[in-house]
C-alpha cells in the first residue's frame, strides 16, 4: 500500500517539480503534484503566501518558479524532516 | 570533601548552573527558531516556545531569585509565582509538541498569542493559583510529574515506532526520564525537606534533561554534513 503523504511531503514534492522544470506551468504542475485541482490550488496559494514560489509571465504565459526561501526550504528538507521525526514534533 | 565544598558554594553553584541552562536553552530557541522559519512547521515552533518559558522559568528563579530585597517574602512569593506559571508552559508547550498533529486543524499565525498558547497561559495560572490559595507547591510538583509522565508515553510510544530509522528517539526518551526522575526527587524534596545530596542529584538530571536536549538539536541540525 501507498504511504500517505503529509503536508510537508506534499510541499517538498511541489517544490522539486517546479525546481526540475526550472519554470513550470500551474497544468503540468497540477498533474506533476498527484493533488486534486481544490487542493493543489489551496497549496499553491500557501505556498505563494510562504514566499517559496512566485507566479511570473514568460511570453503571456503563467509560470510557477522557486524564490530563494524555496530554494533554501528544498536545501534543509533533510534537516528539518529527520529534526522533526527523531523529536517526534 | 567535595559535597563540603558544593555545600559552601552553594549560591555560586546555583548561578553557574542557571547560566549553562539558559545558555542551553538560548541556543535550541535559536536553532530551532531558525528551522521554523525556514519550514513554518507547528511541531517546531512549540518545541522552540517549550525551551523559551524553560529558559525564562531558569532566569526567573536562579538569577532574579538570588536578588536580595527590602521585602524578601513578598519577593519570593512573586519569584516562585513567575517560575512555576512559566515552568508549566514550558512543560505543557513540550507536550504539545509531541501531540498538536491530533489536535490541530488550522494554521497558527501567532506564536505565544492563539487559542493553546493561552489554553496553557490559563492551565498555568489555574495551577499556580491553587498553590497560593493552599499556601503549598504540592499541585505544582504533581502536575510536572504528571505532564512528564504524558511526554513519556508519547516518546515510548514514538521511540516504539520508529527507533530504527530515527536512533535518537532513544535519547529523547532517556532525557525526559531524566526530566521525569528530577520532578519526582524535587516533590520528594519538598515533602521531606532539605536533602543536600537528593539536590545535587535533582540538578545533575535537570542539567542531563537540558544538556541531551541540546546536543540533539546540534546533531540534527548539523545540515546533514555528517552522519547521525
Amino acid at each position: 500500500m501507498v504511504k500517505k503523504r503529509d503536508r510537508f511531503e506534499i510541499i517538498k514534492d511541489i517544490l522539486e517539480s517546479i525546481k526540475s522544470y526550472r519554470n513550470i506551468k500551474p497544468t503540468r504542475l497540477l498533474h506533476a503534484s498527484n493533488l486534486s485541482p481544490q487542493l493543489f490550488k489551496e497549496y499553491v496559494r500557501e505556498l505563494k503566501e510562504r514566499d517559496l514560489i512566485i507566479e511570473e509571465n514568460v511570453k503571456k504565459e503563467r509560470h510557477f518558479a522557486l524564490t530563494a526561501k524555496g530554494i533554501s526550504f528544498l536545501d534543509e528538507y533533510k534537516t528539518f524532516s529527520i529534526f522533526i521525526k527523531s523529536f517526534g514534533l | 570533601m567535595v559535597v563540603g565544598w558544593i555545600v559552601a558554594n552553594k549560591e555560586l553553584l546555583k548561578i553557574i548552573y542557571a547560566l549553562a541552562i539558559l545558555f542551553i536553552c538560548t541556543l535550541i530557541v535559536m536553532k530551532a527558531d531558525r528551522l521554523f522559519k525556514i519550514s513554518d512547521y507547528q511541531g517546531i515552533r512549540y518545541f522552540r516556545n517549550a525551551f523559551f518559558f524553560f529558559g525564562l522559568s531558569v532566569v526567573v528563579r536562579f538569577i532574579l531569585g538570588s536578588i536580595t530585597t527590602t521585602n524578601p517574602e513578598t519577593y519570593s512569593i512573586v519569584i516562585r509565582f513567575f517560575f512555576e506559571f512559566f515552568t508549566v508552559v514550558a512543560s505543557l508547550f513540550l507536550l504539545y509538541s509531541l501531540i498538536w498533529k491530533k489536535i490541530e486543524k488550522q494554521k497558527k499565525h501567532h506564536s505565544l498569542l492563539n487559542l493553546s498558547a493561552l489554553t496553557f497561559y490559563l492551565i498555568a495560572l489555574v495551577i499556580v493559583g491553587c498553590d497560593w490559595v493552599l499556601k503549598m507547591y504540592f499541585v505544582f510538583y504533581l502536575f510536572q510529574i504528571i505532564l512528564f509522565l504524558l511526554i513519556l508515553v508519547v516518546a515510548f510510544k514514538n521511540y516504539l515506532t520508529l527507533r530504527r530509522e530515527y536512533p535518537f528517539l532513544k535519547v529523547y526518551l532517556i532525557t525526559v526520564s531524566a526530566g521525569l526522575v528530577s520532578w519526582i526527587l524535587d516533590g520528594l524534596l519538598y515533602l521531606t525537606g532539605e536533602n543536600k545530596i537528593i539536590q545535587m542529584i535533582v540538578y545533575g538530571l535537570s542539567t542531563i534533561f537540558f544538556f541531551l536536549f541540546l546536543k540533539g538539536v546540534i546533531n540534527l541540525t548539523r545540515n546533514g554534513k555528517k552522519k547521525r
